[in-house]
């Protein structure tokens, strides 16, 4: 029997690949001449700079820079995962051809260096989350809380610290569609509100707080108001900094690792 | 659906809902067939209970074969032979890949579950076939063990859960409203070619699963586990280990790689208590020396205990195996009478080309007949044990045997119609060469001795739905199909109805009694998925997969 969390590491171990001609296990890097690692850091820039940050030190993805990966033991894992993505999380499909994999694996490869340490401590931060930040009414860690928002098992490995804090502090900052919201009122004067699920041409899709999932079509509408705004609310001010600082040291040991 | 009266409420305020009057919901402007309303089963969860009174909702599809008998018979009425003519594509559902589709949806109050190759799940609005969530899972296909192809036959569900098996040969569970993974157990190792392709049986608490790998040396079982937790309950072992009866009907060690996987989903009857599963083929498929004995219980019918995991009898279609002939058909319980007596009995046509009748409680054998054309066998003896036909091993050289390799049926689903009365079933008549090779057991390495091929061109094998007196196997007409590609299941409806399709892209509607064709569509792929029918807000539908897409139907 395995945990949420072990099921979760096993798919962040399991080297995604997709059965695409590539090049056979263990091979060695063919690109990794100077010019190469230049023009990797350029492939990276254009296409991996939006979620990984300018420095790789991470954002909405991983950092990358900390020398080791979750995905990946070697480079052909590493070129696997830059050329196809990982199915079934955020990371893309983007890098349209193996050397140009290869050029943006000898960029990540000259990069390495220790991961930032944040200030903080961490048991503080679970015992706000579990306790009075009320993070746990809206979040599952290592299957406990409610699934409000997003489940925050390895929030720790996908996250940088920076992401986390804005994350704390702006939740609608660069908020995924995923959670945006939404109200509807019918023609006869009902009201719904919830998560939007779709919003399409002829029909609108929600999630309710009481997880009941509703279904109308649009000509049945007098009004439709999506909202991008996040649900969590900021904790600019409901925490002091101390504990913003305590619940992203937290966070940031949540990576999924055997911890209890 | 439920339909609903939405009070007022504040974003993300707790909204209070309250039924209105059936029908009074119909927002004016509304799409035809689409109403507003709040969509599966938040407030009444899918109970044990609902999943044994099944057959009393038919507005639902909430399991793989319908209802635990696998009779897949609805009463839903409304569509029927005199306006069949009619049915019109409601909406279609397009999969993101080309591979395969074998799914079959499960319906719950209006919220519809399907699978998508190679493990993924998508959560629609019944009526209007939109999206509300879908659950992409990760594989590594080099990790993977897979005889034929990516392939996923759907989903169980009970209250707020689904529960899944992926190829990769994990079991797990689901949120029904969100698609959240709530629990995720590894059933058996990938590598070492085990896989789940099949939809799982909730049974009470339990969810229980079986799995493939017949091609790969594996130990077929069949699992139950905690619907809460995910915690293992109980595993049966389809192949007796040592010391337990049945193991001396395997030579040496060979039962550690005998196959006798449990890769289609089986029926329960709750009053006994008892689960029943087919078995898969014994390993190595074609080369019968390196197994001597007959192989308990491959190309069997097991029935066990669903508590315990306790086999409580077992009867094998094909002793000693050397074709492929998996018994992983769909078993069929129905009760009727014989000799003025009700029995509590199980409809099986196999793969082998016979069509038996056995005793459920007991696991006696009482009828056997050939439904599809074979020549392996003189007939069956009183105790439903082939009696054999000489020199039909394959050998170095080649042995012309019927059925197919394929057989003469398969893993797609028959249908038993309690209006008409008839067993319905897909059947092929054709012809393979059957090739007899050395073979080892590496871990995760096809373990197959041998291989087959066509002794004709399939154009020249015969493919049909057949409609069979279910107390004789007597064949009472039947419908030809295309011979290549075909692996429809079969839906019957209180319509008077026989749902079915084709390989060469057909899906299409036949007389229960005559078999003559009422409708018929060109969906231009082959239907490799059973047909199933629901209904929202007093409106039936019927849904089935061809090849990359689903389609839905209703009558205008
Ligand atoms: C849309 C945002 C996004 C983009 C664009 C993106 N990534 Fe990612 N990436 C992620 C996320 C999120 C993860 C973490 C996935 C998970 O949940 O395991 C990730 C994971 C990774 C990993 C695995 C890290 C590890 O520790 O194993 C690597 C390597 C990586 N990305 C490299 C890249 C490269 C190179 C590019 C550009 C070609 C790129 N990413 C583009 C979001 C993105
Ligand atoms: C009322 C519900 C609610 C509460 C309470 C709540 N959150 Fe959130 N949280 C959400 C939702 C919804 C999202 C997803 C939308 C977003 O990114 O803002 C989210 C997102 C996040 C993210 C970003 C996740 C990601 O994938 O990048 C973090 C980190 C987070 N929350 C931490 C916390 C912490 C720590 C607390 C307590 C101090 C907390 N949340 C309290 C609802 C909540």
């Amino acid at each position: 029997m395995r945990s949420i969390r072990a099921a979760l590491l096993a798919a962040i171990f399991a080297p995604a690949v997709l059965a695409v001609a590539g090049p056979a296990a263990g091979a060695q890097n063919p690109f990794t001449s100077p010019e190469d690692i230049q023009l990797g850091r350029q492939l990276y820039e254009l296409d991996c700079a939006n979620c990984h940050g300018g420095d790789a030190r991470g954002g909405r993805g991983p950092d990358l820079t900390r020398g080791t990966f979750r995905h990946a033991t070697n480079d052909e894992q590493l070129f696997q995962v830059v050329r196809f993505g990982i199915p079934g999380t955020e990371m893309p499909r983007r890098v349209r051809t193996d050397p140009r994999a290869w050029r943006v694996v000898a960029y990540l490869r000259s990069l390495g260096s220790d991961g930032e340490i944040p200030p903080g401590d961490p048991q503080r931060g679970r015992e706000i989350f579990f306790g009075s930040g009320t993070c746990s009414t809206c979040h599952v860690v290592d299957g406990q809380g409610t699934m409000q928002g997003p489940d925050l098992t390895t929030i720790g490995y996908q996250r940088s610290l920076d992401h986390l804090r804005t994350s704390l502090l702006e939740p609608d900052s660069e908020l995924d569609p995923r959670w945006w919201g939404a109200q509807v009122e019918t023609l006869d004067g009902a009201q719904a509100s919830g998560y939007l699920l779709g919003n399409d041409l002829h029909t609108v899709r929600l999630l309710d707080i009481e997880g009941n999932l509703l279904s109308f079509p649009k000509a049945s509408l007098a009004r439709f108001e999506p909202e991008k705004t996040s649900r969590m609310p900021s904790f600019d001010g409901m925490l002091s900094p101390e504990d913003i600082d305590n619940m992203i040291a937290y966070l940031a040991s949540l990576r999924g690792e055997a911890t209890q | 659906m439920r339909r609903l009266t939405l009070l007022p409420c504040l974003l993300f305020a707790a909204c209070e809902v309250t039924e209105s009057v059936p029908g009074s919901a119909d927002a004016p402007g509304a799409g035809p067939g689409v109403t507003a309303g709040v969509i599966g089963p938040a407030g009444e969860p899918v109970t044990a209970e609902r999943l044994v009174n099944a057959a009393a909702e038919p507005e639902n599809w909430l399991m793989y074969s319908g209802d635990y008998t696998s009779q897949r018979y609805s009463t839903l009425d409304q569509i029927d032979r005199t306006n069949v003519a009619d049915l019109r594509v409601e909406w279609v559902h397009q999969f993101t890949t080309l591979s395969r589709v074998e799914t079959t949806p499960i319906v719950v109050d209006g919220l519809m579950i399907i699978t998508e190759s190679p493990s993924n799940i998508i959560a629609l609005d019944a009526v209007t076939g939109r999206p509300f969530w879908r659950y992409d899972h990760p594989v590594n296909e080099d990790d993977l063990r897979l005889c034929c192809g990516l392939n996923n036959r759907g989903v169980a569900v009970l209250g707020n859960r689904i529960f899944h098996g992926t190829v990769d040969a994990h079991l797990m569970a689901l949120d029904l409203n969100t698609g959240t993974v709530l629990w995720d157990v590894e059933v058996a190792r990938a590598e070492a070619g085990y896989s789940i392709t099949s939809a799982p049986l909730v049974v009470g608490d339990k969810v229980i699963t079986g799995m493939a790998g017949g091609e790969y040396g594996v130990r077929g079982f069949l699992d139950a586990y905690d619907v809460e937790t995910g915690e293992l309950v109980w595993r049966y072992y389809t192949i007796p280990g040592p010391g337990e009866p049945g193991n001396e009907t395997w030579s040496g060690d060979s039962w550690r790689t005998g196959g006798a996987p449990t890769w289609v989903t089986g029926s329960y009857d709750p009053e006994l208590n008892l689960i029943y599963w087919g078995t898969g083929n014994p390993a190595p498929d074609w080369n019968g020396d390196m197994r001597l004995g007959d192989n308990l219980w491959s190309d069997a019918v097991v029935a066990v205990d669903a508590d315990t995991g306790e086999l409580v009898w077992g009867f094998q279609f094909t002793p000693h195996d050397t074709h492929d002939w998996d018994a992983i058909q769909i078993p069929v319980l129905a009760d009727l009478e014989v000799d003025g007596v009700l029995r509590k009995l199980l409809f099986w046509a196999n793969r082998n080309a016979f069509y038996y009748v056995l005793d459920r409680e007991t696991g006696q054998f009482l009828h056997g007949v050939p439904f599809a054309e074979q020549t392996w066998a003189q007939g069956l003896d009183p105790n439903g044990r082939p009696i054999l036909v000489e020199d039909m091993d394959p050998t170095e050289d080649g042995v012309v045997v019927s059925p197919t390799i394929g057989g003469a049926t398969n893993w797609n689903s028959p249908s038993y119609s309690r209006l008409s009365g008839l067993f319905y079933t897909y059947a092929l008549d054709g012809a393979t060469i059957y090739y007899k090779r050395d073979d080892e057991y590496v871990e995760g390495d096809q373990f197959t001795g041998g291989y087959g091929q066509n002794a004709d061109d399939p154009e020249n094998f015969f493919a049909a739905i057949r409609a069979l007196d279910p107390m004789t196997g007597a064949l009472q007409w039947e419908y030809p199909i295309a011979t290549q590609g075909s692996r429809p299941g079969i839906l019957t409806t209180a319509g008077g109805l026989v749902f079915s399709g084709s390989g060469d892209g057909y899906i299409f509607a036949l007389d229960q009694d005559t078999g003559e064709s009422l409708w018929y569509l060109s969906v231009g792929r082959a239907v490799h998925a059973a047909p199933i029918t629901y209904s929202v807000d007093g409106r039936q539908y019927m849904s089935v997969a061809a090849s990359g897409s689903l389609f839905t139907f209703a009558l205008p």
